[in-house]
């Protein structure tokens, strides 16, 4: 993942930690770390579903901003909603039809979106797992990341003599991917 | 019945095993063990995951602009009854120019593009060398409104909260304000009807 860094260094690993509802309170006390850690968490989400709506450059990011814009503006209220991701992905759906149809002239509010469901449950299994690593401590991010993503690693890893059962100061696999599953079972992946 | 450990388990979701261990695997799971059929499941889920690699990360200005939103702070009690817009970031030829290779390109001049409700707002810094400070030549367009929407409005410079400069468009929505010092600012431009904020505004030579 690119392009996080900046928004990252503003925000500790703790808030990335925390659920959707004490990062929304926090923002509606002006916490500058809590919006960054949402900024964190969906912004990937929201811009990938502006870019796939065949939209210019421009009007993605015009898209992006006014998403947040948006929950900057409502935060007393979506601080209560139970599934900030589906509020986040429809006001962009909508805000991204809205932004194609205004350059066509034609804008209706009951035309279907560009991305089917589907495609966008995917992406938000994308978001969770990258969700879930984010929260990871750095070394067992990067295990994770090797041992997932990179397939040619994947034989040297398993070549290897099983690892010890308990968690050590280094990063093992099975704890790392044990971790991994568990926090992804906890965000509803 | 002993349960498999996660990274084996790992490893058979990646096809990595040797054939009898794996066939081992497999009869454990045939069997039915509840915690390593879901475990394995989960492993085969996030592999499928990992495959897709559908999910772009917006680039870093994007995100600051974002960022600057949340410290946009409309002043509702000195609108005077003026609709507050908040600018959005559109386009800034500095990025641009630094994803062709252009490593300098901010120095020499930049082009933001913002657009608020029916305004778009198009801004060039241009660096003044000898005095090493910028003159911002702006101007307001709206979309679908009279141009004398825009004429000889105010246009105030901040820099946290101090006004720094002032200045009015002329007829056609035009500015320009001379030998601004490097630093970051917010800009308003304040017209009849509405005004229009743009926040963090990055007069500065390198970032």
């Amino acid at each position: 993942m690119q392009g996080t860094e900046t928004i990252a260094s503003a925000c500790s690993k703790d808030y990335y930690q925390q659920g959707d509802a004490v990062l929304l309170q926090q923002c509606l006390e002006r916490n500058e770390q809590a919006w960054s850690a949402l900024l964190q968490r969906y912004g990937n989400i929201i811009y990938s579903i502006a870019w796939r709506s065949n939209l210019s450059s421009e009007e993605v990011a015009r898209v992006f901003q006014s998403v947040w814009l948006t929950l900057i503006q409502n935060l007393d209220l979506v601080h209560q909603e139970p599934r900030l991701t589906r509020w986040l992905v429809t006001r962009t759906l909508h805000e991204s039809l809205r932004v194609g149809e205004e350059r066509q002239g034609n804008y209706r509010c009951d035309t279907h979106p560009v991305l089917s469901e589907k495609e966008i449950t995917e992406l938000e299994q994308e978001r969770l797992l990258w969700q879930a690593l984010s929260s990871m401590a750095a070394p067992c991010q990067e295990l994770l990341k090797r041992l997932l993503y990179d397939k040619h690693s994947w034989l040297c890893q398993h070549a290897a003599k099983p690892t010890p059962t308990t968690c050590g100061i280094e990063p093992n696999i099975r704890c790392c991917l044990a971790k991994l599953l568990a926090t992804l079972k906890e965000l509803g992946f | 019945m002993v349960c498999i450990p996660i990274e084996r388990l790992l490893a058979q979701a990646q096809g990595t095993l040797p054939a009898q261990e794996a066939e081992q695997i497999n009869h454990h799971l045939r069997r039915g063990c509840p915690s390593c059929l879901q475990q394995f499941q989960l492993i085969q889920k996030t592999l499928s995951v990992c495959e897709s690699q559908n999910l772009i990360s917006p680039p870093d200005w994007l995100l600051n602009q974002a960022m600057s939103l949340f410290r946009w702070r409309p002043a509702l009690e000195k609108a005077n009854h003026r609709e507050i817009l908040p600018a959005t970031l559109l386009s800034d030829s500095t990025t641009n120019m630094r994803l062709l290779g252009f490593r300098g390109a901010g120095v020499a001049g930049r082009h933001l593009l913002y657009r608020a409700g029916d305004y778009d707002v198009d801004l060039f810094m241009d660096f003044v060398e000898p005095a090493r400070a910028f003159d911002i030549v702006g101007q307001t367009m709206p979309t679908g409104l009279e141009l004398d929407a825009v004429a000889h409005g105010d246009v105030e410079l901040f820099k946290a909260s101090d006004l720094a400069l002032a200045t009015k468009t002329n007829e056609f929505g035009e500015f320009l304000m001379e030998r601004v010092e490097e630093g970051i600012y917010s800009l308003k431009l304040k017209f009849k009807t509405s005004e229009i904020d743009i926040v963090e505004l990055r007069a500065l030579l390198e970032e």
